[in-house]
């Protein structure tokens, strides 16, 4: 094989597994993205959930040390 | 002796603040902070982590409808060889009843190991900021609420006394 035939192939290989890492990250960006999507609604409500009673607390705990 | 302003333990979390120092240990460190190199405090929600967490438990929860499924083919497997030969369907059955055990027990892990959302008390300082992990709905989180609260002040009025 000559020089010109081994730099067309390794040229091939080395395309063709950027291609495919290209593929892979694009899908894992993907499936992130959307398992992300799917939390949010669960993310919003522990959110809620637990920033009332804290907010709360903290405010209480604010106001107290100011009148000191 | 310096005068300690505040002190507790939450949630494998040592806190104490004096006038001019910050102590925080935890079960891997033990941490002194000068207050003069504290520049602000505050609360953040480690969404990120328990996105991730929520994820992996999400994937984790297929596993016990998969165990019921194999289970039941198991079972008709079972029930249709008992005609061809007896010894062969009762071990089949009792594969079934090892695949509904399996299904039963993830089942009951996956309800238990159902991820929370954690907070964090984070220090803000010139060289970078330190988070340590709470649960905002622990019952000592009133201490770290009242902590935060303290050092708030105790930081205002260190900066303008030093001013």
């Amino acid at each position: 094989m000559g020089f010109w035939n081994t730099f067309v192939k390794v040229w091939q290989v080395r395309t063709s597994i950027k291609i495919q890492e290209t593929l892979e990250d694009s899908y894992r960006v993907a499936k992130e993205n959307a398992e992300t999507q799917a939390n949010i609604p669960k993310i919003i409500d522990e959110l809620n959930k637990k920033n009332e009673s804290w907010d709360e607390k903290i405010t209480q705990h604010r106001k107290k040390t100011d009148k000191k | 002796m310096e005068n300690i302003l505040s002190q507790f333990t939450a949630d494998n979390l040592e806190i104490k603040l004096t006038s001019e120092k910050l102590f925080i240990n935890t079960t891997t460190s033990n941490e002194t902070f000068a207050l003069r190199s504290v520049n602000g405090i505050g609360v953040v929600d480690l969404v990120d982590e328990y996105n991730k967490a929520l994820t992996l438990w999400k994937s984790q929860k297929g596993a016990g409808p998969v165990f019921y499924v194999f289970a039941v083919i198991f079972v008709i497997w079972g029930i249709w060889s008992f005609s061809s030969s007896i010894g062969l369907a009762i071990f089949i059955l009792l594969m079934a009843a090892l695949f509904f055990r399996m299904g039963y027990v993830q089942t009951e892990k996956n309800k238990n190991n159902e991820p929370k959302l954690m907070s964090a008390v984070r220090i803000m300082m010139s060289g970078g900021n330190r988070d340590f992990q709470f649960d905002k709905t622990g019952i000592k989180s009133g201490n770290v609420a009242e902590f935060v609260a303290k050092v708030e002040s105790t930081l205002t009025s260190y900066h303008k006394n030093n001013e």
